[in-house]
């Protein structure tokens, strides 16, 4: 019985983790497209853009496959050469595939039926 | 390449931890719950190991959350008999009064050469020696021997001999080990008359074991026991 009392609290403390990852990632997610959007609107620079991301990007590295984040930094890397290039990719193009792998995040932190098989 | 190095260090802790949580077992000694416990944590402590891509939390998480479920599941299985069959099934009797019984044989899918393999570990060389044999839990072989082929025990012959008594290590590599003192209830002050009595010092041993009685083996630092 002394056993279960440790085990019980870290699976608490797990479930409170992972509830909390949840809402962290699902949140860090929405801000992300805000901030493209922003960027879009010129409300914010692509320096700024790419250093929210990157101070996001750490804190999710704590619960999302790393590769997905990766693959987002090279996109808003190709966001923001718009600034300075003339022959960089199409905005929308880009803007769908991070979105598109944000999706993806979110719906691996969901608790979904597909998950299962 | 650093973080493998720390991945590797915080994944040790933390199976350690979880091993320790699940409590002492030799492999041999698993229920088949446990044993496929065991083999998950092993899986699952490795994919973030190999794969640095993969958060680190997933297989903590993951470990503990396995942990937790076999700590749930042994007591539940403590506490109730049916959950200790489902989960861990039930030893079958396999030979009964020296007959073999072949149905239950073949209901644990045991051929007659497992058998006599498991009798021999058990040093039984003649099937006719036994009296019962069970087949227990974790794959281990009980057997009983019928009377006549029983070693003499002192029991049989009435011998009226001492109680045992336990011997612990009191010096270890030079140091008093307090807790087996206090164990054996027996005082500092006693230890030091024994070892004046031997002209030696705790310093001088590599180990010293002792009973209630004060019967004691010493084995002095680069020597032979005494």
């Amino acid at each position: 019985m002394k056993r279960l009392i440790p085990a019980t609290l870290i699976f608490i403390f797990i479930i409170a983790v992972c509830i909390g990852a949840h809402m962290y990632v699902d949140n860090a997610c929405d801000q992300t497209i805000n901030d493209i959007e922003n960027y879009y609107n010129q409300s914010i620079t692509g320096d700024e853009l790419e250093e929210k991301w990157q101070e996001r990007k750490e804190n999710m590295a704590l619960f999302v496959n790393h590769n997905f984040l990766d693959k987002i930094s090279v996109y808003i890397g190709q966001l923001t050469l718009t600034e300075e290039e003339d022959n960089s990719p199409e905005f929308d193009t880009v803007y769908k595939n991070i979105e598109s792998i944000l999706e993806l995040i979110k719906a691996e932190q969901k608790f979904a039926l597909h998950s299962f098989y | 390449m650093i973080s493998t190095v720390l991945r590797t260090v915080i994944l040790y802790l933390v199976v350690t931890v979880a091993i320790r949580l699940m409590g002492k077992r030799q492999i041999g000694d698993m229920q088949p719950n446990e044993l496929v416990i065991t083999l998950l944590i092993s899986e699952i402590a490795a994919i973030p190991l190999q794969d640095t891509e993969q958060p680190m939390f997933i297989g903590v998480a993951a470990i503990f959350v396995l942990v937790f479920l076999e700590i749930v599941i042994s007591i539940l299985a403590m506490k109730s008999f049916c959950m200790r069959k489902l989960l861990n099934g039930k030893s079958i009797v396999v030979i009964k009064n020296g007959i073999i019984d072949q149905q239950a044989m073949r209901n644990v899918r045991m051929t007659v050469v497992d058998l006599i393999e498991q009798l021999r570990a058990q040093n039984v060389f003649n099937l006719a020696d036994v009296a019962f044999a069970v087949l227990e839990v974790n794959g281990n072989l009980s057997v009983l021997l019928k009377k006549d082929a029983q070693p003499v025990t002192v029991k049989d012959v009435e011998l009226n001999l001492p109680d045992d008594a336990l011997p612990l290590p009191v010096i270890s590599d030079g140091k008093i080990i307090y807790e087996s003192l206090r164990a054996l209830e027996i005082s500092t002050q006693k230890l030091n008359k024994i070892l004046k009595h031997k002209c030696t010092t705790p310093k001088q041993i590599f180990l010293m074991t002792l009973d209630r009685d004060g019967n004691h083996t010493i084995i002095k630092k680069g020597g032979a026991s005494k």
